[in-house]
């Protein structure tokens, strides 16, 4: 557009411009054509007045010399003393009154007879100028009377002299140079008569020119060039009559040779022009078109900024491997849900996903399988919900769905289930077929939380739990939920400065002989002295100490001081008594835990012997191989080993025959059924035999020592070695209840 | 008309003759010049330049002063013939232009060859053309070259 624009202005200009100098270019000819014709004229009419005046003066020295020296031999004479023009043009004739030739340069003319001028005047002296044809060329004849003035009487024509020359001479300046092939000389006598006339080479006379025509029609003849139209021919024209002869001059230009040259120069102007708006729009046309290219890379290079930004943002807010939202993104659109549900009372959900066992594919398959799985697991999620719902990977195996237009649990729970079900397909991984499974948690809007802090948490917690309700499940969220929270949080942080603060107690149980009662050893019980929530029994903390990596310390600290204590018994003077700790799976099977023993041993200087330690049946059927190891260490350091709880699990009798254990605790349960149906009582009394025929000594579990007497009445027929007390005490009660045995 | 016919023949024999180095030996005019002239040879260009008016010195800075012949006699138009190459016409023509612009005046025509044969004894610039058969010991044939 602008360059059409500017095109065509510069056409203007161009075009313009062309037309104002052609203009100017044919104002210039004309006028160099007047000024030419001026100069010329000005040349021509000095010469042939020169010419002219020296014919008049050799007519005139002539007519002297005749009158003064009689008629004889003037003209020789005169020629002689060179005093005549060039006999080669100038034929100088002396006439008597009868016409007849007396003397002449021109010998061939003597004894001719002319005729007298035609314009003779009766008196006075003359100037005639007339013309012959001879058989070769055109003369103009200049003649003037020879007056014989002493007698006026006798006759004035009395003869006369005559000048003839070619007439050829008066236009034989004629130069093509300067005036052309159809300029114009001419000399024109009175009544417009040609005397001789010149055009290009073409000399001519007789014709008749309307010079008083043409003189009236301008102001300023003389001077000023006009423009005539003499046979067929327009010329610039410039007339002058000539002083004192009776002639004019005419003097023209043609004006078309004059302005073939402008018209030639005209025609190059309007080529060039033509060349040059051609250039002009060509060299326009190559700018439009790189401009044009110029746009369009321009558009092309903000485009590719335009994707590329779309790609960062892309990037900013998905996760690059599953190309789901992000954590950042997934933010966002909750906090947007939030306000849309703000204001127009649109409830939604937020389930929160962590898969299970991924820690344990990722380590056994490897990184690359794992990445697979998530990318399978975010197409089926994907696949399982709505498409205005939104699924987002936060990280890890951690994926949260944004579930629009939901408010009650019923709505929730079938989607939930599809998503487990779709989950628990069998994903191939590596070549081999892999269980996955996924645990659930549901947080509403606006029930369960205002802001996106709340809802995430929330979802969070309710995942937690169904991560301790045996995984692959879905839990909500509830306040409750909430409360158990709040108790895990502060046990959690409060087991990180028990032990320092010293709010761990050792409870005790007392071991007791079947047939006097009396008191064989002690069992240490650990109990937590919270300082809000009270008394604490390990089943509330210890699972929270193993996930926070203190167990071991705990256990460690357990074992000490149940060892301390009982050399602190012995100090005061009390019997021996043995020494019972209950050992964790993590204990036992911990590298160091036969060595964390004879530590314990070493600090408090209690003898091996007093130390009974309890293990459950399941965990000594972990690993037997490797239990026999360690009960073979113990054994060696003289250590007694009591399984606890034996009845209650399945215990390979075969193993329990390899291990050198030496006392089985029989629990409640297992007593409970003693007193059931006759199939339980002989269930459990074949298994309590069993104990005993592996020689190993058998203990009933939970009885109350102040009534040790109903215990061995109603179970006298199993022949127990003893019984542990159901009532734990602490080290002082124990220390007052020995004191008053 | 006779006379006429026969110039370009002798043109034509005298341009062969020339170029046959025999110079001026059947020539039907003669340039001359007096015994006493300083010079003896012209170049045919200071020739025809000295007789057309275009010059009136000669390579030495000498005057020379050309000598005619009337119109219509046989020497004048031989020598014009054969020395410029132009017709009477032509150089009639020429001196018209010359005069009429007031450029010069044609050489001084006398009667006949035996006028310029007078003239040319009294006067050691003078250069002319005669008939060979007035040619005697007191000129000097000029070379043209």
């Amino acid at each position: 557009m602008l360059f059409s624009i500017v095109a065509f202005m510069m056409l203007l200009v161009v075009w313009g411009s062309t037309y104002f100098l052609v203009n100017k270019e044919r104002v210039a000819i004309e006028r160099q054509a007047e000024l030419s014709v001026g100069d010329i004229t000005d040349t021509y009419e000095a010469r042939v007045v020169r010419a002219l005046r020296e014919i008049d003066t050799a007519l005139k020295l002539v007519r002297f010399t005749a009158n003064n020296t009689g008629h004889a031999n003037v003209l020789k004479a005169l020629n002689e003393q060179r005093l005549l023009p060039p006999a080669l043009l100038f034929t100088i004739s002396l006439v008597d009154a009868q016409g007849m030739v007396v003397e002449s340069t021109d010998s061939g003319l003597l004894g001719l007879r002319l005729t007298p001028p035609l314009q003779t005047p009766q008196e006075g002296d003359y100037l005639a100028v007339g013309e012959v044809q001879t058989d070769q060329e055109k003369q103009l004849t200049f003649t003037r009377p020879l007056m014989l003035g002493l007698a006026p009487t006798q006759e004035i024509g009395s003869g006369w002299v005559v000048i003839a020359i070619d007439a050829n001479y008066f236009v034989s300046s004629y130069e093509a140079r300067s005036l052309g092939q159809q300029g114009l000389l001419a000399l024109v006598g009175e009544g417009g008569i040609v005397r001789v006339r010149r055009i290009g080479e073409s000399i001519d006379s007789g014709e008749l020119m309307a010079l008083a025509a043409w003189q009236s029609s301008t102001l300023d003849a003389v001077s000023v060039p006009f423009l005539t139209h003499w046979q067929d021919v327009e010329r610039y024209t410039l007339v002058r009559k000539l002083y004192d002869f009776p002639l004019s001059i005419v003097v023209g230009l043609s004006a078309q040779e004059q302005l073939a040259e402008a018209q030639l120069l005209v025609r190059k102007y309007w080529q060039r022009a033509a060349w040059t708006s051609a250039l002009l729009l060509i060299i326009l046309a190559i700018l439009g078109r790189m401009s044009w290219q110029l746009q369009r890379e321009r558009q092309r290079v903000m485009d590719e900024r335009v994707v590329h930004a779309q790609q960062v943002e892309h990037l900013a807010f998905h996760d690059t491997l599953t190309n789901l939202p992000n954590r950042a993104f997934l933010s966002h659109l909750i906090t947007q849900a939030v306000k849309l549900g703000d204001r127009h009372g649109e409830s939604f959900a937020l389930l929160f996903l962590d898969l299970d066992r991924f820690k344990l594919i990722n380590d056994t398959l490897g990184h690359d399988a794992g990445d697979h799985l998530l990318q399978e697991v975010a197409r089926r999620l994907t696949t399982s919900v709505r498409e205005s719902d939104v699924v987002a990977r936060l990280g890890g195996d951690e994926f949260v769905i944004l579930l629009s237009k939901v408010s009650r649990r019923d709505q929730i729970e079938p989607i939930a289930q599809k998503i487990l079900s779709a989950v628990r397909d069998p994903f191939t991984l590596a070549g081999q077929e892999c269980p996955i499974s996924v645990s659930i948690g549901v947080s509403l809007y606006p029930v369960d939380g205002l802001d996106e802090q709340t809802l995430m948490k929330s979802a969070d917690m309710a995942m937690y739990q169904a991560k301790q309700l045996g995984k692959n499940n879905v839990q909500f969220y509830t306040d409750e939920l909430s409360a158990e929270m709040d108790v895990r949080l502060t046990l959690e942080s409060g087991l990180h400065r028990a032990l320092a603060s010293q709010e761990f107690r050792l409870f005790f149980q007392s071991k007791h002989d079947i047939e006097v009662g009396n008191t064989l050893g002690m069992e240490a019980l650990l109990r937590w002295q919270h300082p809000t929530l009270g008394l604490l029994e390990p089943a509330q903390f210890m699972s929270l100490a193993e996930e926070n990596g203190i167990a071991m310390p705990i256990g460690q600290w357990v074992l000490e001081n149940a060892c301390r204590q009982n050399m602190l018994w012995q100090q005061e003077g009390f019997p021996t008594l043995t020494m019972a700790v209950k050992i964790s799976a993590l204990q036992f099977y911990d590298n160091s835990f036969v060595k964390s023993i004879s530590d314990a041993l070493t600090t408090t200087g209690m003898n091996p012997r007093l130390l009974e330690l309890e293990i459950t049946e399941s965990m000594l059927l972990q690993d037997v191989k490797r239990t026999a190891i360690i009960f073979a260490e113990l054994k060696k350091m003289g250590v007694k080993i009591v399984v606890d709880d034996f009845g209650t699990g399945y215990s390979s009798l075969s193993d329990l025959n390899v291990l050198p254990v030496d006392t089985l605790k029989v629990s409640s349960s297992l007593l409970k059924r003693l007193s059931g149906s006759s199939h339980d009582q002989q269930l459990s009394a074949s298994v309590i035999e069993l104990g005993k025929r592996l020689s190993l000594q058998v203990f009933a579990k939970g009885i109350d020592p102040r009534e040790p007497t109903r215990f061995i009445r109603s179970h006298s027929s199993f022949h127990f070695h003893g019984f542990y007390s159901n009532r734990p005490l602490s080290a002082e009660e124990s220390y007052q209840e020995k004191t008053n045995r | 008309m006779v006379r006429r016919l026969i110039a370009p023949g002798i043109s034509l024999l005298f341009g062969a003759m020339l170029s046959l180095n025999c110079t001026l030996a059947l020539a039907e005019v003669l340039v001359v010049v007096s015994a006493d002239a300083p010079f003896t040879r012209l170049t045919s260009s200071d020739l025809r330049d000295i007789y057309l008016g275009r010059r009136t010195q000669i390579a030495n800075g000498m005057m020379v002063v050309p000598l005619d012949q009337p119109e219509g006699t046989a020497a004048r138009s031989e020598f014009y013939t054969h020395f410029t190459g132009q017709t009477p016409a032509q150089i009639k023509a020429h001196w018209a232009r010359q005069i009429f612009t007031g450029r010069g005046q044609p050489p001084q025509a006398l009667a006949n060859s035996r006028a310029v044969v007078e003239r040319l004894v009294s006067d050691t610039k003078a250069l002319g053309y005669i008939d060979p058969a007035f040619l005697d010991e007191r000129l000097r044939v000029v070379t043209i070259e």
